[in-house]
């Protein structure tokens, strides 16, 4: 019983090992590490994530491009449990998100948004919860969000509709209230994208409130 | 011992009597000569004693003393009562002493029954003596008269026979070190009630469960050592001791797999300790508090467990400790809480050993603990400075703290008093240094300095040049510059170990073949001149990444037998041109060879091919060119790595025949030609095959299902190694263990990718691009489902992508460009998300993320994308994704959600109310709008209506 709060505290200390700035050379590898650490990882499909290495771009499942940035996390169907953390937010090469159909809960982390190149977010199949951050209007590169299959809640954030690359969204299966977005790439996506949720319609703006239903 | 026998009230007349004779024979005697005081030994005992001595093989001669003299008593290993002149011991353990005196061998053979003759035989000791496995004799238990029995590490096995419970008198038992087994019982031990050390350290004791019971019995027993014995795990917090020994002082269980139980039978079975050993078990938790009122305690080791917490407050009571080893735990506190807690013992405390914890925080003054020998505190989370008062430690032998996060400047008056130093190590910290030039250290080191990480130079440091009994120095990454000091190559004569790599020395290597160096890393400096001559008894030299120049015929030429001791050879990134050598079959010894990365040219010696027990071998980025000599004899290689020279010929049959251990082959960037043999596929425990950018022409072998395995794990970790990974190139270390890659890229392979491809379900990364290859791609080629990287492009590959293909979920790299593929690609999340290059320039791939659309379709984004969907894993041809099962499920939804919104609207007034509201509001806001947004905003407005009805309002 005693073990469990020491173990935090020796977590936590690495952690904050991880983040002090004179070591941060590595701070991507730092940052999937962290993830690591919350992540439980039955199959073990993370056992090459090992951050005394120089960069994490001989770990598997991560893609690098020629200057050792980290742009892919392929990690779908990986038997991963667990939640994710504001560290992943460090990513900021990263184009490809992919932790589709695993058993990962808790919050998205607002921190997603800063994620400035990503290109693809497929969080689908999981257990997340929450509200659809609003930072993820920042990602304006995005083209694939797909966060179906979860447990989120709250309104779709309208601020989404300023993603001009977006091609492919799917919010479906969740808990979703509210009205649903018209303007920019929304006016475009299948109403399959949203079905299975607590969605009152279409917005219709300046009549219904938003958030109408919520 | 005469008199003592003959005391007793109805002797005591007699006794007198005696005693006047005994006088009177005295000085009788004395004239004559005291030799013969003292009896000489008996017939019938001496007779025994060579009887015994018949049986044993005395390689060495060193019972030579038994052939030359007649009394037994005076014959090496054997002693007499004074009196009697019956043989009362018998000592054979002098054998022991292997490093000093080698010429002595122990004695070996079987041991005779004739040492039942020896009634009086008090003490026996066969110890470090070879009696061949032979199982311990159950007459031994027929001596009654023993004492002392020892045979320790004399290669006894088997069963510990219970005939030993026979002798009443022993207070010594040692019988450890042996292959020995106890079965169920010890229970013969409780019998010896005189016991006080017991040494069964190494026999098998896991079927013992009663082993607590059994020796809470021994209630003489002063000392105790059951080292490995594979104690079984017990729950210890059960029994009850009631008549518990009070005698035990010292205790050593380690090595067993013991829980932290243990600590309960500790606390109720002695309070005398004065010495406790339970290292390498598996005690976790906190330490208890059962120490605490262990007021003699002078040692403690819990090393090498999973205790976590920090020191318990209780230890403020043991004022006599002496010795507290700690190391390799989970244990974490302040620091300056710990030194609190040992403040009692500030005036004993010779060894502190907190080594491998996470101890924290910043040191305390240990100035009171003023007879510290030994301060072990590397690897922790210290912080802060170190305060100065350590150099007034005068009885310091020992510093280490490496491995921590301390900062401030190192100073001359940390090391003031300290002049008995003799190892000291202060790597990996963040100190910054400023120690004189001509500082005079007020110690003579004699065993290791490493001042590893710090900026010493550029000059090398004068005070380092005066520590002239150094035997191991490590002053890697020290900012070290220049040539080195004449006198340091004095020093270097001493010296065992020796690590000055990452500095920027310059110059040459003088001749080191006078020196008794074992290990030499010199790596990463700028040092030029010819690759100097190697010292036999040298192990590992490592000069890469240097200017050496020149042919490296050196390594030849000082080498004479006996063969060199050299294991591991690295003078990998050097400037070493012209040809190697052809000597290498004096390099017996060598597991590792490292000349990649150099200019030399000309044939690959044949001599390598000597080296049975070669492991790694690698000659990569040379001029190295003809063909391969004969490997064949190198069965123990692990690793072949001859990639970028000039290398032809075939790629030879013995590869794959003969070096069944190969992890690694890496031919890469060579002018190999002729097809690939069927043979390599015999290589099972491949992990990396590398044959791209050859000409290597014909056909891929169709025995690909031979080498599925390609999950040994055989690797050594310490490889390291550039792979082209994910089309970089990249240095690989430790992952090279999972790592399962095949590259046969720009070669002239011709014909179909064979079908047995897809059952290597473990391949990480394939590449076949730049070749020839026709056919149609396997259709369970998602089988991989293991694949990262996978690039097929530049062939002439047909047909359609199989769509097993949307099973590879952990696809990052694709590229099937450049071929002759047609059909839809599959849809899966991981397919639609390369670059539309990945799949361009084939002859008629259509769908996302390509732009041509499939025939049939409507507008690519409507349906090709795929949402997140179930489309990945399921197989089914994406043309029939509108499906009947579609129509049905999109009929049922809206069945179920017309009456789920009606139903309730009839039911319900108050909704229904605010259900049209909303439709008349929206109705009102609509038509305030221009008319081209009107006309938008119905459209959607007739979409979203039979979405309301999905859900309900």
């Amino acid at each position: 019983m005693a073990s469990f709060p020491l173990s935090l505290v020796s977590f936590s200390l690495t952690f904050l090992f991880f983040l002090s700035p004179a070591l941060s050379t590595n701070s991507e590898g730092n940052a999937l590490h962290a993830l690591r650490s919350r992540f439980n990882d039955a199959t073990n499909v993370l056992q090459s994530w090992d951050p005394t290495l120089v960069n994490p771009c001989t770990w598997f499942h991560v893609t690098c491009d020629a200057n050792n940035h980290v742009i892919r996390l392929d990690l779908g169907n990986s038997n991963i449990s667990g939640s994710l953390g504001p560290e992943l937010g460090q990513l900021k090469h990263l184009e490809y998100l992919e932790l589709y159909r695993n058993d990962i809960g808790g919050k998205i982390p607002k921190e997603l948004g800063n994620l400035k190149n990503l290109v693809s977010m497929d969080l689908y199949g999981n257990r997340f919860e929450g509200k659809i951050p609003k930072s993820f209007s920042k990602l304006k590169s995005l083209r694939f969000l797909r966060l179906n299959n979860n447990k989120l809640s709250g309104s779709i954030p309208r601020e989404l509709t300023g993603l001009s690359n977006l091609k492919v969204f799917d919010v479906s299966n969740n808990d979703l209230c509210g009205t649903i977005p018209v303007d920019g790439p929304f006016s475009t996506f299948s109403m399959e994208s949203f079905e299975n949720n607590r969605l009152s319609g279409p917005e219709l703006q300046g009549l219904v409130p938003y958030d109408f239903g919520c | 011992m005469f008199f003592s026998i003959m005391s007793g009230r109805s002797m005591h007349s007699i006794l007198v009597g005696l005693f006047c004779l005994a006088i009177a024979s005295a000085i009788c005697c004395s004239s004559v000569g005291s030799s013969y005081f003292i009896r000489r030994c008996l017939e019938s005992e001496r007779h025994a004693l060579l009887q015994f001595k018949q049986d044993l093989v005395d390689d060495s001669n060193a019972l030579a003393s038994w052939e030359n003299m007649k009394d037994c008593c005076k014959w090496r290993g054997i002693a007499c009562n004074n009196q009697t002149g019956h043989v009362t011991t018998l000592d054979f353990s002098f054998s022991y002493d292997p490093y000093l005196n080698s010429t002595e061998v122990p004695l070996r053979g079987e041991m005779s029954p004739s040492l039942l003759e020896l009634r009086y035989l008090s003490y026996l000791d066969l110890s470090y003596n070879d009696f061949g496995g032979m199982i311990i004799p159950k007459f031994i238990g027929s001596l009654s008269q023993l004492k002392e029995l020892k045979l320790a590490d004399a290669n006894f096995s088997g069963p510990v026979p219970p005939q030993l419970g026979n002798l009443s008198n022993l207070h010594t038992l040692d019988l450890s070190w042996n292959e020995l087994v106890s079965s169920e019982s010890i229970e013969w031990l409780s019998h010896l009630s005189s016991l006080r050390y017991l040494n069964m350290s190494d026999v098998d004791l896991s079927k013992v469960v009663n082993w607590p019971q059994s020796l809470s019995k021994l209630t003489s027993l002063i000392e105790l050592q059951l080292l490995v014995c594979r104690l079984p795990d017990v729950n210890l917090r059960s029994l009850s001791f009631i008549n518990s020994s009070t005698s035990l002082q010292v205790l050593d269980l380690s090595s067993n797999s013991l829980n932290s139980s243990v600590f309960h039978w500790i606390a109720n079975v002695s309070n005398n300790f004065v010495n406790i050993q339970l290292s390498s078990n598996l005690l976790k938790g906190p330490i208890p508090d059962v120490f605490t009122s262990m007021l003699s305690l002078v040692a403690l080791d819990l090393s090498y467990n999973q205790l976590e917490g920090g020191i318990p407050e209780g230890f403020q009571n043991l004022c006599s400790l002496e010795s507290l080893t700690l190391l390799s735990n989970s244990l974490s506190e302040n620091i300056i809480d710990s030194i609190k807690t040992l403040s009692c013992a500030e005036n004993t405390l010779e060894t502190l050993n907190l080594r491998e914890n996470q101890f924290w925080g910043s040191l305390p003054n240990l100035k009171r603990f003023s007879k510290l020998r030994e301060l072990d505190l590397s690897s922790n989370q210290l912080n802060g400075s170190l305060p100065e008062s350590v150099g007034q430690l005068s009885s310091l032998e020992q510093l280490f703290l490496s491995e921590n996060s301390l900062t401030g400047v190192i100073t001359e008056s940390h090391f003031l008093n300290l002049s008995r130093l003799q190892m000291l190590s202060l790597s990996d910290n963040r100190f910054s240094i400023n120690l004189s030039s001509d500082w005079n250290p007020p110690f003579q080191l004699s065993g290791a300095l490493d001042m590893s990480g710090y900026k010493l130079g550029p000059a090398f440091p004068k005070w380092i040049l005066t520590q002239t009994n150094l035997t191991r120095l490590y002053l890697s990454n020290a900012g070290l510059s220049g040539l080195l000091p004449n006198k340091f190559w004095d020093l270097c004569s001493g010296l065992v170990y020796l690590n000055l790599s990452m500095n920027q020395i310059h110059g040459k290597v003088p001749n080191l073949s006078t020196t008794s160096l074992f290990r030499v890393d010199l790596s990463s400096n700028l040092l030029s001149g010819a690759v100097p001559s190697i010292p036999r008894r040298l192990s590992r030299l490592d000069l890469s990444k240097n200017l050496f120049s020149g042919p490296p015929s050196s390594l030849c030429t000082t080498l004479t037998l006996p063969p060199s001791n050299l294991y591991a050879l690295d003078l990998s990134e050097n400037l070493l041109s012209g040809e190697l050598p052809n000597c290498w079959i004096q390099f017996q010894n060598l597991e590792q060879l490292n000349l990649g990365r150099n200019k030399l040219s000309g044939m690959i010696p044949s001599s390598l091919g000597s080296i049975q027990g070669i492991a790694v071998l690698r000659l990569n980025r040379n001029n190295f060119s003809g063909e391969l000599p004969s490997l064949e004899n190198c069965t123990s290689l692990v690793m072949v790595d001859l990639g970028d020279n000039n290398l032809s010929g075939k790629i030879p049959t013995w590869i794959g025949q003969s070096l069944i251990d190969l992890t690694i082959l890496h031919l890469r960037s060579n002018e190999f030609n002729g097809s690939i043999p069927s043979s390599l596929c015999g290589l099972a425990a491949i992990h990396v095959l590398d044959l791209s950018h050859n000409n290597i022409s014909g056909g891929l072998p169709h025995c690909f299902n031979n080498i599925s395995v390609l999950a040994i794990n055989s690797l050594y970790s310490t490889f390291i190694m550039e792979l082209v990974w994910k089309g970089i190139e990249i240095e690989f270390g430790k992952n090279l263990l999972g790592m399962r890659s095949i590259d046969i890229s720009s070669n002239y392979l011709i014909g179909e990718i064979p079908q047995s491809i897809e059952s290597m379900t473990e391949l990480i990364s394939l590449n076949l691009s730049r070749n020839y290859l026709t056919g149609k791609l396997p259709e369970n080629f998602g089988n991989m489902k293991m694949l990262e990287s996978l690039d097929l492009s530049r062939n002439q590959i047909s047909g359609k992508i199989p769509a097993s293909f949307s099973r590879l979920n952990f696809l990052g790299v694709l590229d099937v460009s450049h071929n002759h593929l047609s059909g839809r690609i599959p849809l899966s999340t991981q397919l639609q998300s390369f670059n539309a290059s990945a799949y361009m320039a084939n002859l008629g791939l259509c769908g996302p993320p390509l732009t041509q659309i499939c025939p049939g379709d409507g507008t690519a984004q409507d349906d090709g994308i795929t949402r997140g969907s179930d489309t990945d894993n399921k197989e089914h041809d994406t043309d029939g994704l509108i499906s009947l099962g579609f129509f049905i499920s999109t009929a049922l939804g809206f069945v179920t959600g017309f009456w789920v919104v009606c139903g309730s609207l009839l039911l319900k007034s108050s909704r229904r109310y605010a259900y049209f509201k909303f439709l008349d509001d929206s109705r009102d806001w609509v038509y305030v709008k221009t008319a081209a947004h009107r006309a938008k905003m119905e459209r959607r407005l007739q979409r979203w209506m039979v979405m309301s009805f999905w859900h309900g309002v």
